[in-house]
């Protein structure tokens, strides 16, 4: 989980310095005819080496402390209740277009940001500041799919992604490239709690069957579900409908459908014909991933540096008493 | 320096001298007329001088009877030093320079009183540069206190040459001065003192004060042994300097009774200062 690390390597050999202290004898003395005349005193004994121990000591966490010692980066684990959401939003110039059910006010005109887009990033919107807990990701697509905000609790950076959407969507829809994107962002990531796809998109493209059979194998490897919000064009085609026989490929919608089916994983399908719809799609894909999450959460490295420029001080300061209590001169009312 | 005169101090002795050469001293040499020996026959000591009418008239058969003396002798006084590296130590005062002192007193007292001086000196090896054979040379104080005072100490050498310097000294009994902090091994100073068993030993001790007693009551200090180098921790606290001034005093009765086994005279304790009357006190059995 932690481990440990020093920045530099060079000041540890300063440690070696601590021989001096250990077993230098350049420190002052008293010469005297003989010691063994003198009686063994082990408080005596014992000063002297906290003496060298305290000198050692002070070298030795020092040369350490300008190692640069610190703790490895600490992931914290946090339980979280709801999903790893990962939001791929379909930007293609489609979504600008009106719902079938448009809303209309009392003259009749129809709203200015009645756009499926301008429905789906308010609904968005709601979602992400409703999920506290919640980890969310953005990946926008349309000819080709874009990083928005990679997966994380991190919602202002998210929610500033969904804000700069406004800016008209443009391109063809290319959901594999974008669900592919959006996969590949749990990749690596622990698996701590329900993995959700969702996806918001107001059609398909034909896969092919290459295509079909890389998503399979990446939402198995990930565990995600797939939720689609299907924003109905006010000449789409509705999900729910079989086309006739033999028009199948008129028809992408139904086939990505019917694919996602095929997934392997749980798979739910919204179909919404007007904002109102999309906000209930919403809630119940919300009710539906408040379970506990574990997730873990990068905490800045711990610099031990400061406990070693501690445990030297403190050295230093008991050397320093040590140095005060030490007699200048040995003979008593010398001048 | 021709002109310093050392201190004079004044011993007696308590054993009669084989000497040859007149003197000081009693001896057990016939002639003379300072002490009275007994009487003898007039045939046997012809003198007309000692003849004794009333010892004459005493004896039976009447004889002339003369009466004898011992004659006054010359003793050779001996300086023996210790020149271990402690001997450096400068406490209250500078025990080298002490050294010297007390060697040129010892010499200018010996000449005083007509005897020879000769001055020995040791630390692991013998010191010819510091050694002076024995004669009544005029002069010698002020010579040895000069050289003395000059020479140097060599650094961490003890005085394990000290019963080698015993053989060195005059077969004739002699006042020998040993003078040396007694930091020697036991062995090493009950060896010296063996060797030199004929001899009339004087041990002077030097301890200054400031080894043990004249120090900083409070305080932490760490001491280098001269000898050997060693260093040892000292907390100074009240108990530890009780402990030391003991240390010494025990070391001290264990000295006076090495000499009382050794039937050696009581050592001479030197402190501060050497004070020449003390000793003369000393050697006279007055302290």
């Amino acid at each position: 989980m932690s481990d440990f690390g020093v920045d530099a390597t060079w000041p540890l050999f300063l440690m070696l310095l601590a021989w001096l202290p250990l077993f230098g004898k350049s420190y002052q003395v008293f010469p005297h005819p003989s010691i063994s005349s003198l009686p063994a005193d082990t408080l005596s004994i014992y000063l002297h080496k906290t003496w060298r121990g305290l000198g050692a000591i002070a070298i030795i966490s020092t040369a350490f402390a300008m190692a640069g010692p610190y703790w490895g980066e600490l992931n914290i684990e946090r339980l979280g209740r709801g999903a790893h959401v990962m939001i791929v939003l379909d930007r293609s110039a489609s979504m600008n277009d009106d719902f079938t059910d448009r809303p209309t006010s009392h003259d009749g005109a129809s709203k200015p940001d009645a756009s499926k887009m301008a429905a789906a990033r308010r609904v968005l919107d709601a979602f992400i500041k409703q999920s506290r807990e919640d980890l969310i990701g953005m990946v926008s697509f349309s000819t080709s799919p874009i990083l928005v905000a990679p997966l994380s609790g991190d919602r202002e950076a998210v929610q500033a992604a969904l804000n700069a959407t406004e800016a008209g969507g443009m391109g063809f829809t290319a959901v594999a490239r974008g669900l592919g994107m959006g996969l590949d962002y749990f990749e690596g990531k622990p698996m701590t709690g329900s993995r959700v796809i969702l996806l918001v998109s107001d059609g398909a493209a034909h896969l092919d069957v290459k295509t079909r059979e890389l998503l399979r194998n990446m939402f198995q490897r990930q565990q995600a579900s797939l939720y689609w919000i299907y924003l109905r064009s006010k000449n789409g085609a509705s999900l729910s409908d079989r086309p006739p026989e033999g028009e199948e490929q008129a028809y992408p919608e139904y086939e990505l459908h019917a694919y996602f089916q095929t997934l392997g994983m749980p798979y739910q399908a919204y179909e919404a014909e007007n904002p109102q719809a999309v906000q209930s799609a919403m809630k119940t894909i919300a009710r539906l991933k408040n379970k506990p999450v574990y997730y873990k959460q990068a905490a800045p490295r711990h610099d031990l540096s400061n406990i070693f420029y501690g445990i030297a001080l403190i050295s230093v300061l008991g050397l320093l008493v040590l140095a005060l209590m030490e007699v200048k001169k040995w003979r008593y009312g010398s001048e | 320096m021709s002109h310093f005169i050392p201190q004079e101090f004044h011993y007696r002795l308590n054993w009669r001298t084989h000497g040859v050469r007149p003197g000081a001293h009693a001896s057990k040499t016939l002639g003379g007329n300072a002490d009275f020996r007994g009487f003898s026959h007039f045939l046997s000591h012809p003198d007309p001088k000692r003849i004794d009418v009333r010892r004459s008239l005493m004896v039976v058969p009447k004889t002339l009877m003369v009466r004898t003396f011992y004659e006054r002798n010359a003793i050779t006084v001996y300086a023996m030093i210790d020149a271990s590296s402690s001997m450096a130590f400068a406490g209250d005062a500078d025990k080298w320079k002490m050294v010297a002192e007390i060697a040129s007193a010892i010499a200018w007292s010996s000449a005083r009183q007509g005897d020879a001086f000769g001055l020995l000196t040791a630390d692991d090896a013998l010191r010819p540069d510091l050694s002076e054979s024995a004669s009544s040379r005029r002069g010698v104080a002020q010579q040895i206190y000069q050289t003395i005072h000059s020479a140097t100490l060599k650094s961490q050498t003890s005085a394990s040459a000290l019963p080698q310097l015993a053989a060195q000294l005059s077969n004739k009994k002699s006042l020998v001065f040993l003078i040396s902090d007694f930091h020697i091994e036991i062995e090493t100073l009950k060896t010296t003192l063996q060797a030199m068993a004929i001899h009339d030993v004087v041990p002077v001790v030097l301890w200054d004060d400031a080894e043990y007693e004249n120090i900083p009551e409070w305080g932490w200090a760490r001491v280098r042994d001269l000898e050997t180098g060693a260093d040892a921790s000292l907390f100074l606290r009240p108990q530890l300097l009780q402990k030391m001034t003991d240390s010494y005093l025990l070391k001290r009765n264990t000295l006076i009774q090495l000499c009382r086994k050794l039937g050696i005279r009581k050592p001479f304790f030197v402190g501060k200062y050497f004070n020449a009357t003390q000793l003369s006190q000393h050697l006279l059995g007055l302290s």
